[in-house]
């Protein structure tokens, strides 16, 4: 596993943000983080990781320094396969609050004001409960490890250096 | 037929507000209400704790400016040490003062360039697709990079003394934990990863011109808009200094006139009582000897200039003195004027950043905390973003909170935010028949004006539906207006 992994990121050299998002705090809002934390030791010489609770504006700085950003979230939407894995396009779509954005706004700053364009993915792990206090469900914790266990394969089969050319959008889910 | 137009929420602001504009049968304004309808509560559930915790626990208030609780708390806890504010070490106060201003620093480039600037670039009846830091991107780009590197500049200093941008930790009871390391000072002389502390102030000094520009152009508008009298409150320092730190209490009437002469903070209860309304979880507090309808006061960047003798920085001070040149009077009500005022102490931060980013002492780590006989009570002060906040705690014998009071700068404003609306809903709604969203949005143009924290004001979060709905005078849906 290792030496794949590390071949993986040895043939391309681009800049690699894996940007959990959520609170560890509030049951299934945490599985980002989760998500990071399971791949942290593993991947941690290959890219960079950041937690946030929240998007924010000045996040656009941060996404432009990277070639390849991988967005990871809880979602309230139930996937099939229990997440999701697709390209995340730019929007202009501000949201009333400064402190809460979402990653296609963000990726459009990035791309308005500092001219960058890296590929950018989402990873929406599906979730059912957002209780303060709580620890996530039994449920999404297993759509959490389906999840890891895709993005591993896509990583060995370098699927994040090939802008995921090779799967359809339908695919993103089922890998 | 009577109306009731509700703003839910007021957008661009930080955290949640809710305003009613009441018209009667002929479309005239009868009442207008802004409501704070979170509640969080903060004051009650951080009794029992033990006081070192506070100034950790209180940073959760909020995510914009959690320093300021952090120093606010911190002050109070230092005196519940045994320590008044002369008793901690130079290193110590210097280093909360870089925190301090590195805080101040962000949040006013985040009001002005995210919240403020879609206005008046755009106008306060542009479309509401416009108004938001996406359409200022497209129209001007240099300005929004300008804008979040300044905000990323003071949100640097914050994480690199204090571990993280929100929420971090810089100060313990009696000093602070840690000095600035020298590679982290450099960070911000060196003009390597970041653009320097003096591109901060040149920057800083564009801003103020911009909005000295915007002033000569739109003065009619901006001398009358959301403008009434009211009383100025804020801390200064030795001489009358504009301090944000540390200070005494001074406030003046709508003319200038001194309400509250220089007192020590820790004398606030003597003179200040709050009140209540039915309608809002936000309290009104006012100065007691002048009562509930005249003692009231605005406080933030207007409130802090229009008490100050003066600044102790060449160029900010220099600034200062235009604005007054400019109004022509030692003294403005005029809500729209915050937003210069805004502007000249970001200048100001910068100019004050720079000095201590220049201080030896700041990496001086011995001599960080100090002692001394433990006291029951303990009061801190501190010029946040939007004004004025104090942080009054009591415990017992083994140190545990047994009372806490909190009076939030946005507490401070919330007449003046109350008055802001009537003035909109009088002179820009009223009798005006079909009601505009360009209209309703001149009602959140008056209270950004204030930079308003709700969810400090009150300590809460909510989520809420973006729209502006009429109501007919038997309670029916006539018209509704969405924000988005």
């Amino acid at each position: 596993m290792e030496n794949s992994l590390m071949k993986s990121a040895k043939t391309k050299s681009r800049k690699i943000l894996l940007i959990g998002i959520g609170n560890d705090s509030r049951g299934d809002d945490g599985l980002g983080w989760l998500f990071l934390d399971a791949l942290k030791d593993e991947f941690s010489d290959m890219m960079d990781f950041e937690y946030k609770f929240q998007l924010q504006v000045e996040d656009a700085d941060l996404l432009a320094k990277y070639d390849i950003v991988i967005f990871v979230d809880a979602s309230e939407k139930q996937y099939a396969n229990g997440f999701s894995i697709e390209p995340c396009e730019a929007a202009s779509e501000y949201f009333y609050s400064s402190h809460l954005q979402s990653p296609q706004a963000v990726l459009y700053l990035a791309q308005t004001l500092y001219n960058a364009r890296p590929d950018t993915y989402l990873i929406a792990i599906s979730g059912k409960s957002w209780e303060l206090g709580q620890k996530p469900g039994k449920q999404a914790i297993g759509n959490l490890k389906k999840a890891i266990e895709a993005f591993r394969h896509l990583w060995m089969t370098n699927q994040f250096n090939q802008k995921f050319q090779s799967l359809t959008k339908e695919t993103y889910a089922n890998v | 037929m009577g109306k009731k137009i509700i703003i839910d929420p007021v957008t661009r602001v930080e955290g949640h507000g809710r305003v009613t504009i009441h018209l009667d049968n002929k479309g005239k304004v009868d009442e207008t209400y802004f409501h704070i309808v979170e509640f969080r509560g903060f004051e009650r559930f951080i009794q029992g704790h033990p006081y070192w915790q506070v100034p950790l626990l209180v940073q959760r208030l909020c995510g914009i400016c959690p320093v300021s609780h952090h120093l606010a708390a911190a002050k109070a806890v230092d005196q519940i040490s045994g320590l008044d504010p002369e008793d901690l070490s130079p290193s110590a106060t210097k280093l909360r003062r870089l925190l301090h201003y590195g805080q101040v620093f962000q949040s006013h480039a985040l009001h002005f360039f995210y919240l403020a600037s879609p206005d008046l670039l755009f106008g306060v009846d542009a479309p509401p697709e416009k108004r938001n830091v996406f359409a200022v991107a497209v129209e001007d780009r240099e300005l929004a990079v300008k804008g979040i590197t300044m905000r990323k500049f003071g949100q640097e200093i914050i994480r690199r003394l204090a571990g993280k941008r929100i929420h971090g930790t810089l100060a313990v009871p009696g000093g602070v934990y840690r000095a600035m390391a020298e590679t982290d000072r450099d960070y911000f002389t060196n003009n390597e990863d970041i653009p320097d502390i003096d591109t901060m102030i040149e920057w800083s000094k564009e801003m103020v011109e911009f909005i000295k520009n915007y002033h000569e152009v739109n003065r009619f508008f901006l001398d009358s808009f959301a403008a009434f009298p009211s009383g100025h409150l804020g801390t200064v320092g030795a001489n009358g200094v504009l301090d944000l730190y540390e200070g005494k209490l001074r406030a003046v009437d709508a003319s200038g006139k001194r309400t509250l002469d220089d007192i020590p903070y820790n004398d606030y209860a003597s003179y200040f009582s709050e009140a209540t309304a039915r309608w809002s979880y936000m309290k009104f507090p006012y100065l007691k000897h002048l009562g509930r309808e005249a003692g009231w006061n605005r406080v933030g960047p207007l409130a802090r200039l229009n008490i100050c003798d003066s600044i102790s920085t060449p160029l900010a001070e220099q600034e200062r003195k235009d604005f007054f040149d400019f109004i022509g009077n030692s003294i403005s009500n005029s809500s729209m004027y915050s937003h210069w005022a805004r502007l000249i102490e970001t200048l100001h931060c910068a100019e004050i950043m720079k000095e201590l980013l220049n201080d030896p002492d700041i990496l001086k780590s011995d001599d960080l905390v100090r002692e001394g006989e433990p006291r029951l009570k303990g009061i801190g002060i501190i010029e946040a973003p939007r004004g004025t906040l104090t942080h009054d705690y009591e415990v017992d014998e083994k140190g545990k909170i047994t009372k806490c009071n909190l009076i939030v700068s946005t507490t401070h404003n919330n007449d003046a935010m109350n008055k802001a609306v009537r003035w909109v809903a009088d002179n820009v709604i009223s009798d005006q028949g079909k009601i505009t969203e360009g209209m309703l949005n001149q009602v959140e143009v008056a209270i950004r004006s204030y930079d308003p924290c709700l969810s400090c004001a009150t300590q809460s979060m909510g989520k809420m539906p973006l729209k502006a709905e009429v109501y007919n005078h038997d309670g029916e849906l006539i018209d509704e207006v969405s924000k988005n």
